[in-house]
C-alpha cells in the first residue's frame, strides 16, 4: 500500500453546548489514497459531516473543537497548523462543496467572481487570465456557453447547474482532494445521476481524491472505490465497496443494507429499518454504540468498545465482538430473518 | 426598467399632488393670515394687500391659481420679504442644506456600517458592548441635546472646532455629527444583526472553503450581503436628516433651508411655506426612488420591474 495523501488518526471534535459537551466525532481513522474515492456513510449525526468539516478546519468555533488526534497532509498535522498556513491549504489543495447549492453560493456576485476568487488568491492570476481559467472550469463541468454565464448570478442558474459551478469554483486551484459533504442530497434523481457522472469523469481527468460524505448507499455504490460507515461518532467497518456491500461483518451495516430499498428483492417482501435511534453523545456509551439496537449484542458490547479487526489485512476492517474468537456465529441472512420476524 | 421608473413617477406626481393640498388645506384652517399684526393698518389697505396676493378671492379659486402656479414651478413671491422670489430662498438655502445633510448621511452610513459589523465580528466581546452602548446612546440622546453639548466641549472648552457659522470646512464637523448620530445608532443596531444573519449563512463557509482569508470574506462577501437592509432605511434615514437639519441649523446659525421654513411659518408666508414644503416633499421622494433603484445593483436577484412576474 503507497502512502496516504491524507490519514486521519484518533479524531475527536466536541462541541460545547448549554447542555453539556456533544462528542460528535470520538476516534476516528481513515486513509485517503491519491485518486481514489472514499465514501463515508452513516446516517444524520452519526458524525461524518463533522469528519469532513474538520478536515479543512471549518468547524463552527466556538462552540466545536477538536479535542484530539491528527489530520496529516503533505507532512503536515492540519489541527497544528496556524492560520495562515490552513487559508493556504483550503481551497488550493483541498477543496469542498456543499450539500446545498441554492444556499451554497453568493447571491450578490456573478458566478465567474466566485470561480476566480479563489484562482486570483492563491495562484496570484490577474484578471484576465484568471476568467479565462473561470470560463474554461465552466466549460469543464458541462456548463453551456459558458462565456455568457461567468457573467450570470447564481439566482440565474438551476440548482443541477448551481452544483457544477460548486464543483467548478472547488476544481479551480487543481486540489489534490476534494470533500464533497452530501453533494446530490438537496437535487432531483436525474440531475444527482448527472453530477455523480461529471464527478467520476473530472476524477479520471485531474486525479483528484474525493472524500464523498452521503447516506445515500445507492451514490456510494455508483460512485465510491472504498466505504466507511460511521455510527457514533465512530467508523464501524471500512473496506472496498465490494467488501461491504456483499461481505459486510458489521450488524449496523447489515441494518443499512436491510433498509436500502432494491431492485432484484420480492415485491412483497418489505423493507427493514434498524429499530431504535442512534445512540446520545452528551453521554456516549462506552461500548459500542450500536449495541442498544443490535439484535446480536451480546453483555460485553454494552461495557466496552471493540477492537479494530482486520478481516482483510489493509483493507477491511471492522470494530464488533462478534469478531472475537468467542463469540457466536451469526450471519447477515439471520439478521434480516430475526428483524422480519419481529 | 424604464417602465419602472415611468411608473413610480407618476405614483410621484399623484402624491405631490396630495401634499400640495393637504398644505393648502392646513395653511387656510391655521387662524390668522400674512397681514395679522400688532399694528392696526386702515382696512383699505388690508384689502388692497389681499387683492395683491389673490387672498380675496374665494378658496376654491384660490386653490386653482396655487395649483396652476406650482405646475409652471411659479412658486411666487414672499410675502414678509417682498423683494424676493420663493424659487430664489430656495436656490439660497438649499445648496447649503444639502451640503450639511449630505455630510451627514454620508457619516451616518460610513459609521454606521463601520460600527454595527465591528460588533457583529467580536459579537458578545468587549467591542460589541462598546458599541452597542453607544448606539443606545444614539438613539435616546435627541440632536438638539447633543449640539449644544458638543459646542461647549469641543468649541468653548477644549476649542478645538468652531463654535457655529458656515463657509469653512471645519465648521461643518459639529452640525454634521451632531445631526448623524441618531442615525449612525439605527445603521449600527441594523447592520449588527444583519451581519450575523449573513455569517451564518452556507455562502460565507463556502468563501471560507476556498481559503480565503478572513478580511477578504468580510469584506467581500458579508458586507455586501449584510447591507441590504441598510439600503432600506437609506430614505427614511436621508429624511429623518432633512426635518433634523432645520433645528441644527438654527443652533449653528447655518444660513440654510431650516431658518425660511421656521420663519415663513410663524410669519404664516403663505407661498413660501408651500414652496418649501413641495421641494421638500419632491426632494424625499426623489430619494426613495433613488435607494429603490440602488438595491436592483446591490441585490442582483431583486429586479426593478414594472410588471408583476415579468
Amino acid at each position: 500500500m503507497s502512502t496516504p495523501i491524507l490519514e486521519i488518526k484518533d479524531l475527536h471534535v466536541s462541541f460545547k453546548t448549554y447542555a453539556g459537551e456533544v462528542q460528535a466525532v470520538r476516534g476516528v481513522n481513515l486513509q485517503l489514497e491519491k485518486g481514489e474515492t472514499l465514501a463515508i456513510v452513516g446516517e444524520s449525526g452519526s458524525g461524518k459531516s463533522v469528519t469532513a468539516q474538520s478536515m479543512m478546519r471549518l468547524i463552527p468555533s466556538p462552540p466545536g473543537k477538536i479535542k484530539k488526534g491528527e489530520i496529516l497532509f503533505d507532512g503536515k498535522d492540519l489541527t497544528k497548523i496556524s492560520d495562515k498556513e490552513m487559508y493556504q491549504i483550503r481551497g488550493s489543495e483541498i477543496g469542498m462543496i456543499f450539500q446545498d447549492p441554492m444556499t451554497s453560493l453568493n447571491p450578490t456576485m456573478t458566478v465567474g467572481k466566485q470561480i476566480m476568487e479563489g484562482l486570483m488568491w492563491h495562484q496570484r492570476l490577474n484578471k484576465n487570465e484568471a476568467q479565462h481559467r473561470a470560463i474554461e472550469m465552466l466549460r469543464l463541468v458541462g456548463i453551456p456557453t459558458p462565456e455568457k454565464r461567468v457573467k450570470q448570478f447564481p439566482h440565474q442558474f438551476s440548482g443541477g447547474m448551481r452544483q457544477r459551478a460548486m464543483i467548478a469554483i472547488s476544481l479551480a486551484c487543481n486540489p489534490k482532494i476534494l470533500i464533497a459533504d452530501e453533494p446530490t442530497t438537496a437535487l432531483d434523481v436525474t440531475i444527482q445521476a448527472q453530477i455523480l457522472e461529471l464527478m467520476r469523469d473530472l476524477q479520471i481527468k485531474t486525479e483528484t481524491a474525493i472524500i464523498l460524505i452521503t447516506h445515500d448507499l445507492g451514490v456510494v455504490a455508483e460512485t465510491a472505490q472504498r466505504v466507511a460507515v460511521m455510527y457514533g461518532g465512530k467508523i464501524v467497518e471500512t473496506g472496498k465497496v465490494e467488501e461491504v456491500f456483499y461481505r459486510s461483518r458489521h450488524p449496523y451495516t447489515w441494518g443499512l443494507m436491510g433498509s436500502m430499498p432494491r431492485l432484484d428483492i420480492e415485491r412483497d417482501e418489505e423493507l427493514s429499518p434498524i429499530p431504535g435511534s442512534p445512540p446520545d453523545l452528551f453521554d456516549p456509551p462506552k461500548g459500542c454504540p450500536f449495541a442498544d439496537r443490535c439484535p446480536h449484542a451480546m453483555h460485553i458490547c454494552h461495557d466496552e468498545m471493540p477492537e479494530v479487526t482486520e478481516v482483510i489485512p489493509g483493507s477491511h476492517q471492522v470494530a464488533c465482538w462478534l469478531e472475537h474468537s468467542e463469540a457466536p456465529s451469526v450471519g447477515r441472512g439471520t439478521m434480516q430473518v430475526n428483524i422480519a420476524s419481529k | 426598467m424604464l417602465h419602472f421608473i415611468g411608473r413610480r413617477v407618476v405614483l410621484m406626481l399623484l402624491s405631490l399632488w396630495v401634499i400640495a393640498t393637504l398644505t393648502f388645506v392646513l395653511m387656510k384652517s391655521i387662524p390668522g393670515d400674512p397681514f395679522t399684526s400688532e399694528k392696526k393698518y386702515p382696512p383699505q389697505t388690508i384689502a388692497n394687500l389681499k387683492a395683491q396676493y389673490g387672498l380675496d378671492k374665494s378658496i376654491p379659486e384660490q386653490y386653482v391659481t396655487y395649483l396652476k402656479n406650482l405646475v409652471t414651478f411659479d412658486l411666487g413671491f414672499s410675502i414678509n420679504n417682498t423683494s424676493r422670489t420663493v424659487n430664489d430662498m430656495l436656490s439660497d438655502g438649499f445648496p447649503i442644506s444639502a451640503e450639511l445633510g449630505g455630510y451627514s448621511v454620508f457619516l451616518a452610513l460610513c459609521a454606521g456600517v463601520l460600527m454595527g459589523s465591528v460588533a457583529a465580528l467580536w459579537q458578545g466581546r468587549l467591542p460589541d458592548y462598546a458599541m452597542m452602548i453607544l448606539a443606545v446612546i444614539g438613539i435616546s440622546v435627541p440632536s438638539f441635546v447633543l449640539a449644544p453639548f458638543l459646542q461647549k466641549y469641543l468649541g468653548l472648552e477644549w476649542r478645538l472646532l468652531p463654535l457655529a457659522g458656515w463657509g469653512k470646512p471645519e465648521q461643518i464637523i459639529l452640525p454634521a455629527s451632531a445631526l448623524a448620530l441618531g442615525q449612525v445608532a439605527l445603521i449600527a443596531r441594523l447592520m449588527r444583526s444583519s451581519m450575523l444573519d449573513v455569517v451564518t449563512q452556507d455562502y460565507i463557509r463556502t468563501a471560507r472553503a476556498k481559503g480565503l482569508p478572513p478580511w477578504r470574506v468580510v469584506s467581500r462577501h458579508t458586507i455586501r450581503n449584510a447591507i441590504i437592509p441598510v439600503v432600506t432605511i437609506m430614505g427614511p434615514a436621508i429624511a429623518a436628516v432633512l426635518t433634523g437639519s432645520f433645528v441644527i441649523e438654527k443652533i449653528f446659525s447655518i444660513p440654510g433651508m431650516g431658518k425660511y421654513f421656521v420663519e415663513s411659518i410663524t410669519n404664516r408666508d403663505y407661498p413660501v411655506i408651500m414652496g418649501t414644503t413641495i421641494f421638500y416633499a419632491s426632494f424625499l421622494i426623489l430619494m426613495n426612488l433613488i435607494v429603490d433603484l440602488m438595491y436592483g445593483w446591490i441585490d442582483p436577484r431583486i429586479k426593478v420591474s414594472g410588471r408583476e412576474g415579468s
